[in-house]
């Protein structure tokens, strides 16, 4: 409806045609942009459609609409919009007990489907000790709703994830990395593709609040990782307002999206960390954020360096166009032992690509089209993680309690090992 | 579970943003200039192929057709090269305009 509302300003009159189940995808756009009664009319051709006869039955069966669009006279309410209801969104906007707080956020679309902490005034308090931001500072405008990050409102979601405060400035970084144009977080986030934000962390800041970048770096169980996670996922959907099957048309969806976070193995690395190889010091803390809608695990046929290496090309998709190659400790140990780097390991891959069909989607990105981490633990499997985008790298800003901070936290550790 | 809790909005604030109407409508599509356009995905320019055979069928030589496609925007508006190139084509060569984004 962007294109559409252009098309308005510009003083011509249009109409769009929307697949029948981007109705409220639609609506949407069009009330975001400020013309809420922008024309479209439905139509039944589906998505991305290459065959000829289902486009001109979806197109025949609309033009009596489309005529009707372009040529109708306007209504009242089409000349003049009425104004919307305004949100409450200052202060106290419900008291009760713990599940009629989990029911009142839930149907109010402010979850992921799972439980909440109730974000209480002490409670967001408490998360704000994490940032020497003022709580009303802007980090941002985060779109599609551009609504206004504030660091009260980082504070308020990171809480309802399970969060500790020791996350707040790992928040705000996200936030500046997502909201960096160069992330297309914009388009991505409320892609048909279902891409999910993909948070990698570097630097001192993961052993300090104990990201796991090791053993099941990317499975459940950390609370670091999945509160990380969980509250980004939280604040794009609250505060960016992209909500599933209106603005956020993922069709399939993607599990990632309630956590796909790990520290790199920066001890288990015979390598420069990820961040360093970037243009930050050892000493610097970073986010790296991506938008990868595929994640596969392989196994080397042999786990000498040819083996390794030539496994992953073998993988290689013809239309990839974004790889973050996770490399196990061992096999990283083995490729360094033969004289590869990451650089000579981006490069060789970059070359080997195959070439993508004529197909008229997008072809290879040329450089920067490749990163590799070293991550998991003991074993032998690879990781995968694919898509069509850059990263973004922003570092991290600490309190200037954070030592403190830290210290107050750093028992949050599971303890299962004692049984 | 007899704690009660006062809980805040998680929910973001948005500047305040002024409602705008829509262009008035032509009053019939013969004599004019219609224009389609098509943005980057795969079925918008064969949709627009597909318009097009039907506003001959209907009106054969009675209106005029020009056709706009773009290469890698969600969002003309805000291309730096696309977005004046659209512009002039509004102003130069349509009257009215049908737009297809492929899904």
């Amino acid at each position: 409806m962007y294109d559409t509302i252009f098309v308005e300003r510009h003083h011509k009159p249009a109409v769009a045609l929307v697949n029948e189940g981007f109705v409220h995808d639609a609506r949407s756009a069009a009330a975001g942009k400020g013309m809420p009664t922008a024309r479209f009319v439905t139509q039944t051709v589906p998505c991305e459609c290459t065959v000829p006869d289902k486009i001109q039955a979806g197109v025949r069966q609309a033009m009596g609409d489309v005529i009707a669009a372009l040529t109708l006279p306007l209504k009242p309410e089409e000349q003049a919009p009425p104004p919307r209801p305004t949100e409450v969104t200052r202060g106290s906007v419900f008291s009760g007990d713990l599940l009629e707080v989990q029911k009142f956020y839930y149907k109010r679309g402010w979850t992921d489907g799972l439980p909440i902490l109730p974000p209480t005034r002490e409670a967001v308090d408490e998360m704000l000790r994490g940032t020497d931001l003022a709580p009303d500072h802007v980090v941002g405008k985060m779109l599609p709703r551009l609504g206004k990050v504030t660091v009260e409102k980082i504070a308020i979601n990171g809480v309802m994830a399970g969060a500790l405060p020791t996350a707040m400035p790992l928040l705000i970084a996200s936030v500046e990395a997502v909201l960096d144009p160069l992330s297309s977080f914009g388009i991505f986030e409320v892609s048909t593709g279902s891409w999910a934000p993909f948070y990698m962390y570097n630097g001192p800041i993961r052993q300090q609040l104990h990201i796991n970048g090791s053993t099941g770096a990317l499975s459940p169980g950390d609370m670091a990782n999945a509160t990380l996670g969980r509250a980004m996922g939280l604040i794009v959907k609250n505060l960016g307002g992209a909500r599933k099957a209106v603005e956020d048309m993922g069709v399939l969806g993607n599990p990632a999206k309630y956590a796909m976070v790990l520290g790199e193995n920066e001890e288990a690395s015979p390598w420069e960390p990820h961040h360093v190889q970037h243009g930050f010091s050892r000493e610097d803390s970073c986010v790296t954020v991506s938008f990868p809608n595929s994640y596969a695990q392989i196994v080397p046929r042999g786990t000498d360096a040819s083996g390794i290496l030539e496994t992953i090309k073998d993988r290689l998709g013809p239309r990839w166009r974004q790889l973050t190659l996770l490399v196990c400790p061992s096999h990283a140990a083995t490729l360094a032992d033969a004289g590869w780097t990451p650089e000579r390991l981006t490069r060789e891959l970059e070359c080997t690509r195959p070439e993508p069909p004529a197909t008229g989607i997008g072809r290879l990105s040329g450089p920067d089209s490749v990163r590799v981490l070293v991550a998991g633990g003991p074993g032998a499997w690879i990781g995968l993680v694919t898509g069509v985008g850059r990263w973004v790298t922003t570092p991290i800003s600490l309190p200037s309690n954070w030592d403190s901070l830290v210290r107050k936290y750093r028992d949050y550790v599971p303890n299962y090992l004692r049984y | 579970m007899d704690a009660t809790f006062d809980v805040l909005s998680p929910w973001a604030e948005t500047d305040p943003l002024p409602l705008e109407g829509i262009t008035p409508r032509v009053a019939d599509l013969r004599g004019k200039r219609i224009g389609l356009y098509a943005n980057y995905k795969r079925a918008a320019v064969p949709i627009q192929n597909a318009v097009e055979a039907e506003l001959r069928s209907r009106y054969g030589a009675d209106v005029q057709i020009a056709r706009f496609e773009q290469q890698g925007s969600n969002d003309i508006g805000s291309s730096d090269d696309e977005g004046p190139r659209f512009a002039e084509w509004l102003e130069k060569e349509v009257d009215t305009v049908i737009v297809a984004v492929g899904d």
